[in-house]
């Protein structure tokens, strides 16, 4: 008998899982219970058809490759590990998002953090950290926004940050295993950043901050110029080679209103420390700025 | 004031930025972006003021003369400066006229084409 999971929300596409396999629907909806919160963002709710994963398993359980995933009845891939099963739909789910943000809606590869109110946005390319170190921040009491992909409205200013609460993929072993403490031998799990800290709102950027671990840095922020964070954060914008111009000027006009830090991290706590110190005085100056207008 | 003949030859090129790129000029660096081949380019202060000034109106050496009055350095000492700024904008294809030989690809970052690249499906 066929089971569903959802509706789940990948920002504003609506979408549920199919499958034959209780087991299989039992761990996504474990893995993606975050995003069955719909995200709040002042439009309405969608009201069209939710996009429909269908999971089944085409195979003997000692088959290698016996999953295969289809969207709407078209087929996404048809030879899946049992391992690799969770993985890819939330890949699927995050090409949705990817798929559906245009200006002046800009998705950054970036992790989205909030503090007070105001978010942070930590741009990188894969393994420079930034999944971790959000997670950190999240078991630290920040607002999760998302791990991977931040949804920036350039429609207002400041420019808004809104949430993807995809599951922080937590590579193994690692800083958060012992906040995590879940068993298995994966070298990468999926966890659901509600298990680690409190999910958030939309919030307004407060500053770009692109993050590296390096062994010994101490977690300094350092100024970068908006030269410097239009070419980082370039390389990090999907919608970039497909919106072409369009998007570029939009990130112009961000780097130039926004704050841009690069940041060398080792420890993470003493990396929230300097966030927190840098959020806090970004905000305080922005208050200056106004009561002095 | 006599020119030399490569001067005199410098006052008949009107370079001008392609179409195709845009412009941010973010003081005092600017960064271009070439639609066409998904490029981003960071230009340091000192070729940016070059950059800002290529208008296909103005010759390289009226440039050279803008900015030596700008700067206050004599002409024939920045002459040959924006003289190699121009040929390295050109050799970048973002200039009109001249599209990049297939042998010169010297963007400092190409930006994404898909958005598979950068967001990736975890490893099988």
């Amino acid at each position: 008998m066929t089971g569903r999971i959802g509706p789940f929300w990948a920002a504003q596409r609506r979408f549920v899982i199919e499958s034959d396999d209780t087991e299989i629907l039992v761990e996504l909806d474990q893995r993606l219970v975050d995003l069955g919160n719909h995200p709040s963002s002042g439009t309405s709710e969608p009201t069209a058809a939710p996009i429909v994963f269908r999971l089944e398993r085409t195979g003997p359980r000692w088959m290698s490759h016996p999953w295969a995933l289809w969207r709407d009845g078209e087929p996404c891939e048809l030879t899946l590990t049992h391992d690799y099963v969770v993985p890819y739909v939330l890949w699927e789910v995050t090409r949705l998002v990817l798929e559906s943000a245009t200006v002046p809606i800009v998705p950054m590869h970036a992790a989205g953090l909030v503090r007070d109110g105001h978010a942070i946005a930590l741009i990188g390319p894969s393994h420079s950290g930034k999944s971790t170190l959000a997670g950190w921040l999240a078991k630290s009491g920040w607002g999760f926004l998302t791990d991977e992909v931040s949804l920036l409205d350039t429609s207002q200013w400041p420019p808004v940050v809104h949430p993807f609460w995809r599951p922080i993929g937590v590579r193994r072993p690692g800083p958060l295993d012992a906040v995590i403490d879940e068993a298995g031998a994966a070298a990468e799990i999926l966890v659901p950043a509600s298990r680690l800290g409190p999910l958030a709102d939309p919030a307004p950027l407060a500053a770009l901050v692109c993050p590296t671990y390096t062994p010994g840095a101490d977690g300094s922020p350092e100024p970068m110029s908006a030269a410097a964070a239009l070419t980082s954060i370039a390389d990090q914008i999907p919608s970039l080679g497909r919106e072409g111009s369009e998007v570029f000027r939009v990130l112009a006009g961000v780097v130039d209103t926004t704050a841009a830090f690069r940041m060398e991290f080792d420890d993470l706590d003493v990396a929230t420390e300097q966030l927190a110190s840098l959020v806090d005085d970004l905000v305080a100056d922005t208050a200056m700025v106004e009561q002095g207008a | 004031m006599r020119r030399s003949g490569a001067t005199a030859d410098l006052s008949s090129v009107h370079p001008a930025p392609h179409p195709a790129v845009e412009t941010a000029f973010l003081a005092p660096e600017a960064v271009l972006f070439d639609d066409r081949h998904g490029e981003i380019h960071r230009l340091n202060p000192s070729a940016a003021a070059v950059w800002l000034l290529l208008d296909g109106e103005q010759s390289i050496v009226d440039v050279a003369a803008e900015l030596s009055d700008i700067f206050g350095v004599p002409e024939p000492v920045i002459l040959p400066d924006v003289e190699t700024t121009v040929s390295d904008f050109r050799r970048r294809g973002l200039l009109a006229g001249a599209d990049r030989g297939e042998s010169e690809a010297p963007a400092d970052h190409e930006v994404p084409q898909r958005i598979d690249t950068l967001v990736q499906p975890p490893d099988p």
